[in-house]
């Protein structure tokens, strides 16, 4: 143990301040022990200061990089997942093909339920989009394929004036004969 | 009534008369008023006999005055015939849509025949036309009554003159025509100078005035005819039909009632055939009523009658527009129906509910008819 105790590490540290660094140093130039002991914790703080951390194990790594993925929802690893055949050492990057399989593989339990439900939601959609097509196609009832007609409702009014007597109303002039109101008056 | 009716009434008695306002003649010889051909006249075409055969089943004693009344009215026609006149006429008829009115100047000649103008107004132009007078003139609402007509409103009302009355400011004789519940159907008013028909309304069954006909100005002087006439009226269809192209008809789907509710009768059918297929007019009279009722083979176009207003009758679907005629158009199961009348509304209704209808199916009716066309659409093969 050094003369200058806990003032000696912070020497060595840079921690003190003016004074104080003075009165160890001069302490220092006449005590030889001090100085040995000084040398000791330079040395050590060297030495600490290039040291780094341990690499990560390969298997942690691909896991890691496994976990990052494609995008998307992380699935949840299922406790029987051969998650072995995945970590193999080597393996490609983000996007494999083995994580792909990996999330399926993991969702694979889950799916067959959904698969289910979507068929029955179509198979639903499906039969309401026939009714309703089916609703649509026979609504304006045909004569089983007769050509449509238009009746010359102006024609007729004018041939029935002239069988019954009547003030014709309609213009043989007008080419369509329309049929025309001269005055017309709303009910008060 | 306990009165003989006169003998050589079978017939609807005595000569036709015209009356005022000559709508649009044009019948010729061979197109002659089925109502009573003209002795010695070919017989129409298609074959001896006419729709109706004025019998005398149905017919009922009658008094006196109500002989005296339809006399009247018979004599009217033949007045419209030989007196020279002109003057002006309006034609109203009242409906839900309100009253709609026509002014029709008028103008006879009885060597010439007679001019109606149809007065116009900023919204309509209007127009003119010419029908000539050496045609069997076709039975007019204010021309008085026709054989056939004549015996019809005999059977279905009692008609009686009521007294006296003024119309186009001349002195005239009423007649009324009243329905078995006492109830005014029309009322006539005949000019006691002329003989001429100067007035007719209509009433429905709550007494209302739904339909008017009625000179304005009337004047007895031989009009002039300047300058060039007219564009002549057209002819109605030529083709008439017999009973037995009736029967012959019907055996071929086509339907075609006898009667028709509120006492019509078949009085009168006509063929013309329009794009190579045959189109029916098929005229029904109760006396009063005038309902001509027109049949075509095809499916309706319901797309061009998207102006006119949609209707259910009874339930049933049709498309009306309303005027001085009424006229209605609908789709039966293979024919479509036009129907253009001189009725009360409900008269109207009520024939128009008696005739063929397409059905409606229900919802699944649909379905599987919506099927079927797809099926046809997909397969066209099968």
């Amino acid at each position: 143990m050094s003369h200058l105790g806990d003032r000696l590490a912070a020497l060595i540290d840079g921690e003190l301040d003016h004074d104080a660094r003075d009165r160890v140093l001069a302490h220092l130039t006449g005590c030889g022990e001090c100085r040995r002991e000084a040398d000791a914790y330079r040395r050590l703080k060297a030495e600490l200061g290039h040291l780094t951390g341990p690499p990560p194990s390969s298997e942690l790594m691909h896991r890691l990089l496994s976990m990052a993925g494609p995008a998307g929802p992380m699935p949840r690893p299922a406790p029987t997942a051969p998650a072995r055949n995945l970590l193999r050492p080597g393996r490609a990057g983000p996007g494999s093909f083995g994580a792909s399989a990996a999330a399926l593989a993991a969702g694979a339990h889950r799916g067959r339920g959904g698969r289910l439900r979507y068929a029955l939601v179509g198979a639903v959609s499906l039969g309401t989009l026939a009714l309703g097509a089916s609703f649509a196609a026979g609504g304006s009832a045909g004569n089983g394929g007769a050509r449509p007609v238009t009746p010359p409702v102006e024609v007729y009014a004018f041939e029935h004036a002239v069988t019954v007597g009547e003030v014709p109303v309609v213009y043989p002039g007008a080419g369509t004969g329309a049929v025309t109101t001269v005055v017309s008056t709303a009910r008060p | 009534m306990g009165v003989r009716r006169p003998r050589g009434a079978a017939r609807g008695g005595g000569a036709l008369i015209a009356a005022v306002l000559a709508a649009v003649v044009t019948a010729g010889p061979a197109t002659a008023c089925p109502f009573a051909l003209p002795p010695g006249k070919a017989v129409p075409v298609g074959g001896g006999g006419l729709p109706y055969e004025p019998g005398s089943s149905g017919d009922r004693d009658r008094s006196a005055t109500e002989e005296e009344a339809l006399a009247l009215l018979e004599a009217a026609e033949a007045a419209a015939r030989k007196t020279p006149y002109e003057g002006v006429q309006f034609v109203s008829s009242w409906g839900r849509g309100g009253a709609r009115t026509v002014l029709v100047e008028v103008r006879h000649a009885p060597s010439y025949g007679t001019v109606v103008a149809v007065v116009g107004t900023p919204a309509d132009p209007g127009s003119t036309m010419y029908a000539r007078n050496d045609l069997a003139t076709r039975s007019a609402r204010l021309r008085g009554m026709s054989g056939t007509v004549l015996r019809l409103l005999g059977r279905n009302y009692l008609v009686a003159p009521v007294g006296e009355g003024s119309a186009a400011g001349r002195s005239s004789t009423v007649v009324e025509a009243r329905r078995d519940d006492g109830s005014v159907a029309a009322r006539f008013w005949v000019d006691r100078e002329s003989g001429l028909l100067l007035r007719r309304q209509m009433f429905d069954e709550q007494g209302r005035v739904v339909r008017a006909n009625a000179f304005i100005d009337l004047r007895l002087t031989r009009p002039r005819f300047t300058g060039h006439l007219p564009p002549a009226a057209p002819r109605p269809w030529e083709e008439l039909l017999s009973r037995g192209d009736i029967a012959d008809l019907r055996a071929r789907g086509w339907t075609i009632p006898e009667q028709l509710p509120g006492g019509l009768v078949l009085v009168e059918g006509r063929t013309t055939v329009a794009r190579n297929s045959p189109v029916l007019h098929l005229g029904y009279s109760d006396g009063l009523s005038m309902i001509s009722l027109f049949v075509q083979r095809g499916k309706l176009d319901t797309a061009k009658f998207r102006a006119w207003q949609r209707a259910e009758f009874a339930g049933k679907p049709v498309y009306v527009r309303g005027g001085v005629q009424q006229q209605v158009v609908w789709a039966g199961p293979r024919h479509v129906y036009t129907v253009v009348a001189d009725a009360p509304p409900s008269t109207v209704r009520e024939a128009v509910t008696a005739l063929p209808h397409q059905d409606r199916p229900g919802f699944w009716g649909r379905v599987l008819r919506g099927l079927e066309r797809i099926g046809a659409w997909l397969n066209p093969f099968g």
